[in-house]
């Protein structure tokens, strides 16, 4: 995460602090607020409409609409939120243009270099290929959700967003949030399961085991 | 699930809520096997869910400060100068450009003893009160002798010659009192017409090249205005132009037959 440093006490300067100067006209205090959420930007885009150019063209347009509508912007939400929020209009926006559901794009094989580049480790192609298919039956179960499961998923396991804070952007109560989120869970637990991705009989030994000890 | 509540599960999974909540959940997840089974499920899901990551895209998006995206008052243009100056920088400007004006005019200023002189070539010269612009001259002379307004240091020969022969000409003639008299009303009255239309004249020089840098002003902030747009205009054409050849462009990649290598061909 890059910042933007105080220059006296080096602290890097909070969003908050970007947001003002970036009131005032100062685009590279706006550029640093970009450079700071564009990476969680693309991966809500992404999981949510599930291709990548069109997951790069909604962040593109969040940041610019967020830029455009920054003096109206008053501060009573975190400035994350408010970027989720713009996010996740356009996203909808666009899946009701396009009148399709996301459309999840993970063939085989093709993002084993994309995994390799991310891991440490020195994995086998085996490993790899694993990966990748395990990626994509995700990325497959996470598409039959209905929407609302799918958004309260993204926005808490992928985002890391607080129950509260999924419940304002999903516009629902905190209650309405949390059942959504297990709803999607049972779901994807059954789907994984239909894919062979997903072993209930080792999950209940492991469950005994654990109680046992 | 009847043994615990859908939110009381949630709470636990993500560490969120009551701890004194998410205490009780553990408690009875050691003593029932059908609730840790299915939290154990839930968390086998959350742990396949973190294989699915998205691709490393190029983004690093940049704003670009145009006049067009700048959300605050940087949207007023140069169209708009007059508003965008403070009132100093609008007065000296003004000031600037009347100077120069009566540097090419046959006018001649000084500043001094608080008070602006304005001179022309060869007129005398008119105190005016202030640097306001109200221009206010002096009460026209009465004594004759004193035509000129200037010491006689300062005056032409030729003035001088005239001064001269005026002064034997209204010199009183003895036996002839009532026609010097006429005499020196006659040339009085002269002089005073004299110094009137100099007046006259001087005042319309002076509102004259009010005005004409008052209209070369209009004309120049006409013409920035009018750059200005044209610029506008032209920006504004290449992003259209921009957005929809990009439109098209994704409608032909949309229009293109997915291949089995689909994300390598985007």
């Amino acid at each position: 995460m890059t910042s933007v440093a105080l220059p006296m006490t080096g602290l890097p300067l909070t969003d908050e602090e970007l947001v003002a100067r970036s009131r005032t006209g100062d685009t590279e205090s706006f550029n640093q607020l970009v450079r700071r959420w564009e990476r969680q930007i693309f991966a809500l885009a992404y999981r949510t409409l599930g291709r990548e150019e069109d997951a790069r063209d909604v962040t593109q347009e969040t940041f610019l609409r967020a830029f455009r509508a920054l003096p109206g912007f008053k501060g009573d939400a975190k400035f994350s939120s408010w970027l989720y929020r713009i996010a996740l209009n356009l996203c909808r926006d666009w899946m009701r243009r396009d009148r399709r559901a996301p459309m999840v794009d993970v063939p085989e094989g093709v993002e084993i270099h994309e995994l390799a580049a991310d891991k440490q480790e020195v994995a086998s192609v085996e490993d790899l290929a694993a990966r990748a298919e395990l990626s994509a039956a995700v990325a497959a179960a996470m598409e039959q959700l209905p929407a609302e499961q799918r958004n309260a998923i993204i926005l808490k396991e992928y985002q890391g967003l607080t129950f509260q804070e999924v419940a304002e952007l999903m516009n629902c109560p905190l209650s309405t949030a949390k059942t959504r989120l297990y709803q999607g869970l049972t779901l994807l637990r059954r789907y994984l399961a239909e894919q062979g991705k997903f072993d209930p009989a080792a999950v209940q030994k492991a469950a005994r085991t654990r109680r046992e000890s | 699930m009847t043994h615990i509540s859908e939110e009381a599960l949630v709470d636990y999974l993500y560490d969120e809520g009551d701890p004194a909540e998410r205490l009780r959940v553990a408690r009875h997840l050691h003593e029932c096997a059908a609730c840790s089974v299915a939290v154990l499920e839930l968390q086998s899901v959350r742990g396949l869910l973190s294989e699915w990551t998205p691709p490393p895209a190029a983004l690093g998006f940049k704003i670009v400060a145009a006049d067009e995206d700048a959300p605050v008052a940087s949207r007023q243009r140069w169209s708009r100068i007059g508003e965008r100056w403070p009132a100093w920088a609008q007065v000296a400007a003004g000031a600037f450009l009347f100077a120069a004006g009566v540097a090419f005019s046959q006018l001649h200023v000084e500043y001094g003893d608080g008070a602006l002189t304005v001179r022309t070539r060869s007129a005398a010269p008119v105190n005016l009160a202030s640097v306001t612009g109200d221009i206010t001259l002096p009460a026209a002379p009465v004594n004759p002798v004193d035509v000129s307004m200037q010491s006689p240091d300062a005056q032409s020969p030729d003035l001088n010659a005239l001064q001269q022969r005026l002064r034997s000409d209204l010199a009183p003639r003895p036996g002839s009192p009532a026609g010097s008299d006429e005499v020196l009303r006659r040339v009085k009255a002269m002089i005073d017409q004299s110094e009137g239309r100099q007046q006259r004249e001087l005042a319309l020089r002076l509102s004259q090249l009010v005005q004409d840098f008052d209209t070369q002003r209009r004309a120049d902030m006409l013409n920035v205005e009018q750059n200005f747009g044209q610029l506008e205009g032209q920006t504004g054409a290449e992003v259209a132009q921009q957005r929809e050849l990009l439109n098209s462009l994704v409608k032909v990649s949309q229009q293109a037959p997915q291949g089995p290598q689909g994300l390598q061909e985007k």
